[in-house]
């Protein structure tokens, strides 16, 4: 059985054989979405072959004619937040003591302090941000990813930049 | 800098590692492994129903026995820190009422339910505040225009508040939200805001300040409202902070703005070579309280200290991971006793508990009973929250 319909993808669920050739389009930018919510190749990587599995198990949740992409990366979202929740994640990071921030106005030094910054952030205010800012998604479709319309992503978006202050500003409608 | 930048900031702080070619193979091997419950045979059946029962027993009995047997007294652990005169204070923090969050979530599909109770702390037992309400109470977030979520109890005036911890005063008594205007106008249409300060028992509403922007609570300590103001939109220059004193209104601009809400971790020699560490919060005195530990490595230094000066370091736990009293932090809240700690602990173990740190005294674990059942659903967790002392 093929779900056509959706870019970038079309799933197929008739084997598990089948269903790994179908999301197999899905996986680079999955990959993204697992290294910028957990910043380490080894658990992107693990991520993203537990999400595929997950996905398998849980096919009963995809509803023929939904875009496959938003309902994939809703389950490595997840996966990723489980993986950080199991390895408190979220409070460790992978911070390290020479990672102090500088005050100097580089990209270098910003791209540090955002590291930084992403670093001490909710997971939900990373997950938003790297959704939207890293892999470049509207805000309707991380809208369909989290669950939530597209006007409430834009709020949302809006506050997860300003949890980013004062480290980075970010001039919001610009550019 | 613009969102152009931004973009572009992102791509250099994540980086671009492309994704390597062998995980498309090891996604079809991961989906062919057969799955983990099947058993090979009839004997390999039967033994697994032997352990499973086993297994089983050995979880179960005791819990079912525990039941039973009410834990009357919170674990006692070692006091790593030196001794000091504990300030006297009219709560016992063994004996009295612990405001709480309850948060349960399971997923994928999605399901977060959050309800908010007390915690006798002498018995562990929740019970959920079912008349919990906050209709009435402006803010904490008017471009949401939501403030029906109940985030802080403040015993001084007992009420559930919408407002986080470090938005209220330090009596208790009122607390600091913000109103964009025109009214009814939200981000990114808004022009000015308000700062206000709220009178909870009065129902009243001051202003103290009105700013052509946005402002942005950081935190109500003795020293007054420490916030940060910066235009609505457009190319923004850095932003401003400024202590706000609460009464009078009186700006005075804050010349050491945080880089962050806390500093960088400055190692001492003898400290573990490359830690992990984070910090859940901080004390009533604004230091910063520190977690060096690593859960994926037992036997890693476990370590929860805040620093008096540069170098001069109070631990409230000293151990390594993995051991029996291992203390994992997740989020910490000062009353006059000393300092709640949610436990981070409890995603990994499932029994759910909470920490006080006091002076003089040490660390207590107090176990939970009495909370909300998991979501039947996948990756089921629940965590509850110190949001309020004790009282």
């Amino acid at each position: 059985m093929i779900i056509a319909g959706a870019s970038p993808a079309a799933l197929a669920f008739d084997d598990e054989a089948a269903f790994a050739s179908s999301i197999e389009p899905l996986l680079p930018i999955a990959f993204r979405l697992a290294s910028g919510m957990l910043r380490n190749r080894d658990d992107a990587e693990d991520a993203v072959q537990e999400a595929a599995l997950k996905a398998w198990r849980k096919r009963s949740t995809f509803h023929a004619g939904a875009e496959p992409r938003p309902w994939f990366l809703a389950i490595v979202a997840n996966e990723c937040r489980m993986a950080r929740r199991r390895r408190v994640w979220l409070l460790f990071d992978r911070l390290k003591a020479n990672d102090a921030p500088h005050a100097s106005g580089g990209e270098a030094d910003q791209a540090e302090q955002l590291r930084w910054a992403l670093g001490r952030v909710d997971g939900k205010t990373r997950l938003l941000l790297v959704l939207r800012f890293y892999l470049d998604l509207s805000n309707e479709e991380v809208g369909r990813i989290l669950g939530i319309s597209a006007a409430t992503t834009r709020v949302r978006v809006h506050r997860a930049l300003k949890r980013l202050r004062p480290v980075i500003e970010v001039s919001e409608g610009a550019g | 800098m613009d969102e152009s930048r931004f973009r572009s900031l992102m791509h250099v702080a994540i980086g671009d590692e492309p994704m390597q070619p062998w995980l498309t193979t090891a996604v079809r091997s991961r989906l062919a492994e057969p799955p983990r419950r099947q058993v090979a045979g009839p004997i390999a059946a039967v033994a697994a129903i032997l352990v499973a029962a086993v297994v089983v027993a050995g979880l179960v009995l005791p819990q079912m026995f525990a039941r039973h047997v009410p834990n009357t007294s919170p674990r006692v652990l070692p006091a790593a820190t030196p001794s000091a005169t504990p300030a006297p204070a009219a709560v016992d923090p063994s004996n009295c009422r612990l405001p709480v969050t309850v948060e349960r979530g399971s997923g994928p599909p999605s399901q977060v339910a959050t309800q908010v109770g007390f915690v006798n702390t002498r018995t562990g037992r929740y019970t959920r505040d079912a008349s919990a309400s906050v209709a009435g109470l402006p803010g904490p977030d008017p471009l949401a225009g939501a403030s029906d979520v109940a985030n802080y109890y403040s015993p001084a005036v007992q009420r559930w508040l919408p407002v986080s911890a470090g938005e209220v005063a330090p009596d208790g008594r009122a607390y600091a939200w913000v109103k964009t205007l025109p009214v009814g106008s939200i981000y990114p249409n808004f022009k000015s805001s308000e700062l206000l300060i709220r009178d909870v028992a009065a129902s009243t509403d001051r202003i103290i300040w009105t700013y052509a922007g946005t402002i942005n609570v950081w935190r109500w300590d003795s020293g007054g409202v420490r916030v940060n103001v910066g235009p609505v939109k457009g190319n923004p220059p850095p932003q401003s902070w400024w202590f706000v004193d609460p009464t009078s209104g009186a700006l005075t601009r804050d010349h050491n703005p945080p880089l962050m809400s806390f500093p960088p971790f400055k190692p001492l020699p003898g400290d573990p070579h490359d830690p992990s560490f984070t910090s859940p919060g901080m004390t009533a005195g604004g230091q910063t309280i520190w977690w060096i530990g690593n859960l994926d490595r037992p036997g890693a230094p476990d370590w929860v200290f805040y620093e008096t000066a540069p170098g001069h370091r109070v631990y409230l736990y000293r151990g390594v991971e993995g051991a029996a009293t291992s203390f994992d932090p997740e989020i910490a809240l000062v009353d006059s006793k000393g300092i709640w700690f949610s436990d981070a602990d409890y995603v990994l173990d499932l029994k759910p508990a909470l920490w006080h740190w006091q002076l003089g005294v040490g660390l207590r674990k107090y176990p939970l009973s009495g909370l909300p059942s998991l979501f039947n659903g996948s990756n089921a967790y629940i965590l509850v929250r110190p949001v309020g002392p004790c009282f």
